[in-house]
């Protein structure tokens, strides 16, 4: 039945008939190798959680002993978790898992990695070594003007080329501005050859016509002009600084069809090497005597904390530039002269023409510089980086690519229309909100209204000269008196001659807009202005005056705009004292006073609070009672209090008093307005592994930024003249994402190909569409971009996921797999939080889960309230979203101070002494205390900070897995104490990085030996996403599968705990789908995808398949299936995959 | 939408047909029984399906080359929506049996035709928010039809009653053409890209009533000044807030109550000049007794952008106010500046 399926039918339709079978079999019991075994088949480990079944145990371990404890050591764990009521939970029973793994290479799984990794990379190093070994060839004196490839000999002599046929490259491009993203000109080194390529666009005078580009417009590597057969069969390795940007440039990256090229990138190896962190990065810029806000915090810091510290660390790092790079590691170099660039950032065609030597040779020279750093880098990073997967996960890393089409541009468009259509809608609604506040004029209104009253309304009035010259005046602009008029004629003319005449008296520059108060003018364009419009038509969100036209109020009260403390809220209410009056009374001179419409203040504040009171009244009614008595009340008052409540009075004085002494928040400061308060709007809690700033010190830039779109959501933040208001707000949401992205999304180089350019795997398709678009995009990747040797790039590492009320957040769907392909990807359940649990355990007793931290990683349940979340959630009686926050959060290495910050923000009712307890509450319970050795005891993560704390302390601190160094310039003997919570959190990052090397490296082991037809795509940190042969996507839906055993199995191996949990060798889910996103059911709705995907883009919902589900469709093999006709006619089954018969699964 | 659209025919419309086939006058109402009873007169039941009847002689014109597109507007009636609608008190406008539309047809290669509808939706909901007032008031709606290939946009105005479709926009796919190589036995196949096949049509379609409702009722405003002060100093006055490129009447002149006879000569003086650059004037000069308030409440209310404001102190120094209806603030000009100031304000852009 299985092997009968066709093999063309769309996803959709396999996952109907996927599910119809599973029921046949499992009412048949007819399973393959997976069955139900009674739990006492089961192996557990000694704290009963299930463990790897036998078979893949074996497999995987081998023999290793597993270091047993002793009945002392299951004492101390049995009283810990005890201790966290986490001691002889039911044990959760997974159903069994039997299939055979392929077989390893070497006698364990280190060597299997060992070994696979240096499969993948011995000849690239090869390679590398005898190009380090060789003596490279002079720069060729002058450089050959013609488009294309031009080789050097040693004498200088040049020869037109298809492209350079070498093995290895340092390659360097450079790209006019101007031009956009069109590649002008390049150079490379080989070991033997010089060689220049030029765009013909430089040679010839040519006008580019099309704005789309194609492949003709690239630079070619492999293959000769026109033809995408590339022919060398040996690995390609193309060396460069900062690679990933020259890659987008190359022709054949943009190809489908895997290839051999492999990148090196000198950026990434010195950011691992010597990196520095950002902070880092500012206080190495800042210079003795920043004052900058970060420095200076940093350095007060240091100083109360009376411990010797070290700058060393300036000292063995530096930035990331080419330049500063080659200066660095390059001692006697002299420094590149960067001003040749600049013909490239604001030159034309021409200008690189008439210094096309020049240029070319500032090019060459990036060459010759980066060959150098390259030398001096290469050997340190062996050294440093000693694991071949750190290597081949690097390279793997630096061969993404996304596929696209006419979708792509649809998508741009759409978001685009949807943004101009909003941005003027609320424009439209701005100018009429400052059209509507001009008659607050009349009768001077605006002085009661505590918004408007100091805004400037002053008016001038128009006027004329005294005196002008009334023959200045053309006679053509005066009525002609003809001798037909009859008397009237010639009195009315006459009138009119007089009153025109005055037109000499009109001032050289007479008032604009005469009449209009000043704040309404500033917001009118000038005449002269290009593209003026009648009206306020200046007027935006980002205006200090938009939130005072809104009459915007924080928690009822209204915003003011204070120029030492920024935005914040008046509240009314202070008395002045007695002592106060007899001064002001004694005192003889006239007081300047500021006018204050504080009577209509009160007014409003009492009227928005008693409707506040309606909104949420049960709550509400006690708290404003609270310190009254009600039960001593005569009847007749306590009705005026209930109708108070009830919002149909204002609420009484002394009821209104005690809620303004109530009144909590950022403040208060006295900033000379009488009778009232000063108090700042919260600033929004960002947490900042590198400097715990101190929010509430911020000073608030705009109320309707992006960081308030919560206090508008929650209601804190309101408009006190209603909806109009209200959709401003909405609409400026909407609209935050696109206008923050909107031009690195539009600068993406789409590269389109053609019917010939594309693998027969898409064109033989039936919904291959020859008029329309299929290409792709090279993120420009840096591979390793942070000291922890995360990838870093700006649009795709970072995309957010698809929000209901953001334009153009459907990016990352927006990405499709061409006809015939699909995703095959996964995230890794809870990576980090799972990897710095396993550190915990082993530092602890070697036992998976004997922390409570372990335990609650492995075993945890929602549903008992024993994951991590929940238990944090209950701790500081928080939601489980916001405790997610905090345990992240801590983690990450965040302080107790954070914790207060962000329970406050959660819930802004909180006093800071509440806060306080709570977050002391949680950190006691999660991280305990430190005991007299500086060591973390009592909590649940104690063991967990002290492994990671012990690691970061080390004389040279290593990754534990992969054995990776840290960046020189966080080593204990260069920084001493300092920056402990960017080494802390370097542990666990740094091998979530090692987890993700691991699994590239794998997965590519995989597809090569079961001949997988599929490339890497992306890696989205704890995310990879494959783009596979759709004949090949249950196969590569299992290789993932066995990957994530492999590579959880390593570290469980690296950390001398020779056995793996059941519940996280495998990935809660594979995804096949045809575009990326979060979820493969994800419609990924927007404004400005208003039909959603499957609907507005015919992009079906995708396959989210469990173990047990690979297993059933693929039977536990990895192997091609071999098709019906095969079987019969016996031939080789190389071509099967073209084959119109080939079976699925 | 024409102007856009390259090949673009206007095909001009009557109401009422004489005919003799009767096939092709299933869909037409029948009026009148005319003395010959082998002449009927039939009205016009949808200005759409007459379009299509210019489909076969266009493509001759045009060598068969697509794309091309009709254009056509005029009344037709319809008898039935008086039924349909009858039950549900919604869509008032519905009851009236004439009805003015506006219709385009654009002949396209099926392949373009989801990327059409697209891009004819984000262009026309621009085009339509750009003389709301409330623009956000157009929405949008998907009505798929029976086939679920066939879609149908609707730019709707939400009216105090529901949505009032304002403009559609309808892929009508090509079943109208089979239907009419079937009842012609003519072919009816265009050449694009060397191809030749049966274009499908996409069709926007535009209701002149429904339009001015909405656009009626977008521009009234019941202005409340917002004010902190206590609620019997509460002040309300009605606006008619049209857009100043619809407004019919866009400027109205105000003179003191009891004017002078130099005032008037003035105001009479702007009239004329005004009349002369083509804007409307709406003229009040036979009302003495009214004072500047009760005029610009009028106009206010009339929906009039811009109002000339005249005193005495015109008379002695040429000064001149142009109050703007939306802000109720007068810019002061020199007299003989305002004319061209006032034509800035409301040329098109």
């Amino acid at each position: 039945r299985i092997l009968k399926s066709p093999a063309r039918c769309s996803s959709l339709s396999v996952r109907r008939w996927y599910h119809q079978t599973k029921n046949v079999f499992s009412s048949t019991e007819q399973s393959y190798e997976v069955e139900e075994k009674t739990s006492k088949d089961l192996r557990r480990n000694e704290i009963n959680i299930q463990m790897l079944p036998n078979n893949l145990h074996q497999t995987i371990f081998k023999d290793s002993p597993n270091s047993l404890s002793g009945s002392n050591d299951m004492k101390e764990i049995e009283e810990h978790l005890t201790q966290h009521d986490l001691w002889d939970r039911p044990p959760e029973i997974l159903k069994d898992i039997d299939f055979s793994l392929p077989q390893l290479s070497g006698n364990n799984i280190e060597e299997h990695f060992r070994n696979i990794a240096s499969e993948q990379t011995e000849d690239i190093k090869q390679i590398v070594q005898t190009f380090l070994n060789s003596e490279i060839p002079e720069k060729p004196k002058t450089w050959n003007f013609a488009k294309g490839w031009t080789k050097y000999d040693k004498n200088g002599e040049a020869t037109l080329v298809d492209y350079p046929d070498e093995e290895i490259l340092i390659f360097d491009i450079e790209c006019l501005v101007k031009e956009g993203s069109y590649p002008t000109m390049a150079s490379a080194l080989s070991p033997t050859h010089w060689y220049s390529w030029c765009s013909e666009y430089l040679i010839e005078k040519k006008f580019r016509w099309s704005t789309e580009l194609t492949l003709t417009d690239l630079i070619p590597l492999e293959t000769k002009k026109g033809s995408v057969s590339i022919n060398n069969k040996s690995k390609k390795i193309i060396i460069g600084h900062n690679v990933g940007f020259d890659r987008s440039f190359i022709k054949e990256q943009y190809l489908i069809q895997n290839k051999k090229t492999c990148f090196l990138d000198t950026m990434s190896l010195h950011i691992a090497i010597c990196g520095l962190t950002s902070f880092q990065r500012i206080l190495f810029n800042a210079g003795k005597d920043s004052h900058r806000k970060e420095v200076l915090e940093f350095e007060k810091k240091l100083r109360q904390r009376y411990v010797e510290h070290s700058t060393d660390w300036m000292s063995v790092g530096t930035m990331n530039s080419l330049n500063a790079v080659y200066q660095f590691h390059c001692k006697d170099s002299k420094p590149l002269e960067k001003e040749k660039r600049n013909t490239f950032v604001v030159g034309t065609m021409s200008d690189v023409r008439d210094d096309f030597q020049d240029l070319l040779n500032y090019c060459a020279h990036d060459v010759s510089a980066t060959h150098s750093v390259f030398s001096k880098l290469w050997p340190e990073f062996l050294e440093r980086f000693p694991h071949p997967v750190t290597l081949a996960g690097m390279i793997e890393m630096g061969t993404a690519y996304l596929p696209i089409n006419a979708n792509w541009e649809r998508y741009i468009t759409l978001s685009n229309a949807m943004y101009d259509e909003i941005q003027t809608e609320l424009k439209k609604m701005l100018m009429e909100l400052a059209n509507e506040t001009c008659e607050m004029l009349e009768g001077e209104r605006y002085k009661n209204d505590p918004w408007l009253w100091d805004l400037d309304w002053s008016v001038s009035d128009y006027k004329l000269n005294k005196s002008g010259n009334e023959n200045d005046v053309p006679k053509e602009d005066l009525l002609e008196i003809l001798e037909t008029d009859d008397k009237e004629e010639v009195e009315r003319k006459t009138l009119i001659n007089k009153v025109i005449s005055s037109k000499c008296r009109i001032p050289k520059r007479p008032v604009y807009m005469a009449g209009y108060p000043v704040w309404y003018k500033d917001l009118c364009p000038k005449p002269k202005d290009e593209d003026w419009q009648p009206g306020p038509s200046l007027i935006s969100t980002q205006m200090r005056v938009v939130p005072k036209l809104l009459r915007l109020t924080w928690d009822g009260y209204p915003l003011h705009f204070h120029v030492d403390h920024g935005w914040g809220y008046l509240v009314p209410g202070h008395e002045e004292s007695e002592l106060e009056k007899e001064l002001k009374k004694m005192s003889t001179e006239p007081i300047d006073e500021v006018y204050f419409p504080l009577k209509n203040l009160k007014e409003f504040v009492r009227k928005s609070k008693s409707l506040d009171k309606r909104r949420n009244s049960k709550a509400n009614v006690k708290e404003i009672l609270n310190d009254v008595d009600v039960d001593s009340m005569e009847p007749e008052e306590k009705s005026v209090h209930w109708r108070a409540m009830k919002g149909e009075q204002p609420i009484p004085d002394f009821v209104f008093s005690n809620l303004l002494k109530q009144h909590k928040g950022n403040g208060p400061f006295d900033i000379g307005i009488p009778g009232c308060l000063f108090y700042r709007i919260p600033h929004k809690v960002r947490y900042n592994v590198l400097v715990n700033k101190n929010g509430a010190q911020n000073k608030v830039g705009n109320p309707l930024a992006k960081d308030y779109m919560n206090r508008i959501e929650d209601g804190t933040l309101r408009a006190a003249t209603g909806d109009q208001a209200q959709r401003i707000l909405y609409l400026g949401k909407i609209c935050s994402y696109w206008k923050n992205n909107q031009e690195r999304i539009e600068k993406q180089m789409s590269v389109w190909l053609k019917k010939s350019e594309l693998p027969k795997t898409v064109t033989k398709e039936e919904d291959y569409d020859p008029d329309s678009q299929y290409g792709g995009i090279i993120p420009r990747i840096v591979t390793a971009g942070t000291v922890t040797r995360r990838a870093v790039e700006r649009t795709w590492l970072t995309a957010s996921n698809a929000y209901e009320d953001r334009i153009g957040s459907e990016l990352k769907a927006m990405i499709q797999a061409p006809p015939g392909y699909c995703f095959v990807g996964a995230d890794v359940d809870s990576q980090e939080l799972w990897i710095a649990s396993i550190l915990g355990d082993a530092y602890f007793k070697k036992v998976h889960g004997c922390t409570a931290f372990g335990w609650m990683t492995l075993q945890g349940k929602k549903q008992d309230k024993t994951d991590l979340h929940s238990k944090t959630a209950e701790t500081a009686s928080i939601s489980r979203d916001h405790a997610k926050v905090l345990n992240y959060g801590r983690i990450y290495g965040a302080g107790q101070k954070f914790a207060e910050k962000l329970l406050m923000q959660f819930n802004p009712k909180l006093t800071p002494e509440e806060a306080r307890k709570k977050a002391m509450k949680m950190f006691i319970s999660t991280k305990g205390k430190r005991n007299q050795y500086r060591k973390w005891f009592g909590g649940s993560e104690s063991d967990m900070f002290n492994a990671l704390e012990m690691i970061a302390r080390l004389h040279e601190p290593k990754t534990p897995v992969l054995g990776c160094r840290i960046s020189k310039t966080l080593e204990p003997h260069n920084v001493l104490e300092d920056f402990m919570t960017s080494r802390v959190n370097w542990v666990v990052q740094s091998s979530a990085v090692d987890y993700l090397h691991l699994m590239l490296v794998c997965m590519r082991w995989l597809f090569d030996k079961y001949n997988i037809n599929g490339r890497f795509s992306i890696s989205l940190h704890d995310e990879v996403r494959y783009m596979v042969c759709n004949e090949d996507k249950y196969r590569a839906a299992l290789a993932l599968q066995i990957t994530n055993l492999l590579t959880r199995s390593m570290f469980a191996y690296k950390l001398d705990m020779n056995d793996l949990p059941q519940s996280v060798a495998f990935f809660s889910a594979v995804d096949i789908d045809q575009c990326l996103r979060k979820e493969v059911t994800m419609d990924c709705v927007t404004p400005s995808n208003i039909h959603g995907l499957s609907k507005g883009y015919n992009i079906p919902p995708g396959m989210a398949l469990d173990i047990y589900e690979i297993l059933e469709i693929t039977q536990g093999s990895l192997l091609k299936p071999v098709s019906a006709k095969d079987k019969n006619n016996d031939s080789d089954s190389e071509n099967n995959c073209d084959s119109e018969e080939a079976v699925q699964g | 939408v024409v102007v856009q659209n390259e090949n673009a025919f206007p095909v001009e419309n009557s109401c009422i047909f004489e005919s003799q086939n009767l096939e092709t006058n299933n869909n037409r109402l029948k009026i009148i029984d005319s003395q010959t009873p082998e002449k009927q007169l039939y009205l016009c039941r949808s200005v759409s399906d007459d379009l299509l009847e210019h489909y076969l002689p266009t493509l001759r014109i045009l060598d068969c080359h697509l794309p091309f597109s009709l254009v056509s507007t005029g009344k037709y009636y319809d008898s039935h929506s008086t039924i349909k609608h009858n039950q549900s008190n919604d869509h008032l406008l519905q009851l009236s049996i004439e009805k003015t539309s506006l219709v385009l047809q654009h002949f396209i290669s099926s392949s373009n035709m989801f990327q059409s509808v697209d891009k004819w939706m984000v262009e026309r909901v621009r085009w339509w928010k750009k003389y709301f007032r409330l623009p956000g008031n157009v929405v949008t709606n998907d009505t798929k039809s029976d086939s679920d290939e066939l879609l149908t946009r609707d730019i709707c105005y939400k009216c105090p009653w529901g949505n009032e479709v304002i403009e559609s926009i309808r892929n009508l796919g090509d079943q109208p053409l089979i239907d009419l190589e079937l009842r012609t036995g003519q072919n009816c196949k265009g050449k694009w890209k060397k191809k030749s096949a049966l274009p499908h049509i996409l069709q926007l379609e535009t209701s002149l009533e429904n339009s001015m409702t909405a656009f009626l009722l977008d521009s009234y405003d019941e202005r409340e000044i917002f004010s902190t002060a206590k609620s019997d100093e509460k002040q309300e006055k009605c606006l008619l807030l049209l857009h100043s490129h619809l407004a019919p009447y866009k400027v109205a002149v105000a003179t003191p109550i009891n004017r002078t006879r130099q005032v008037s000569l003035i105001a009479d003086h702007f009239m004329t000049e005004l009349r002369k650059t083509g804007v409307m004037v709406f003229n009040t000069l036979h009302i003495e007794n009214s004072t500047q308030g009760a005029q610009f409440q009028q106009y206010d209310e009339l929906g009039i952008p811009y109002t000339i404001v005249l005193n005495e102190q015109t008379v002695e120094k040429g000064i001149v106010g142009l109050r703007d209806r939306n802000t109720s603030t007068k810019e002061q000009l020199h007299m003989t500046n305002v004319i061209e100031k006032l034509l800035s304000y409301i040329k098109p852009l």
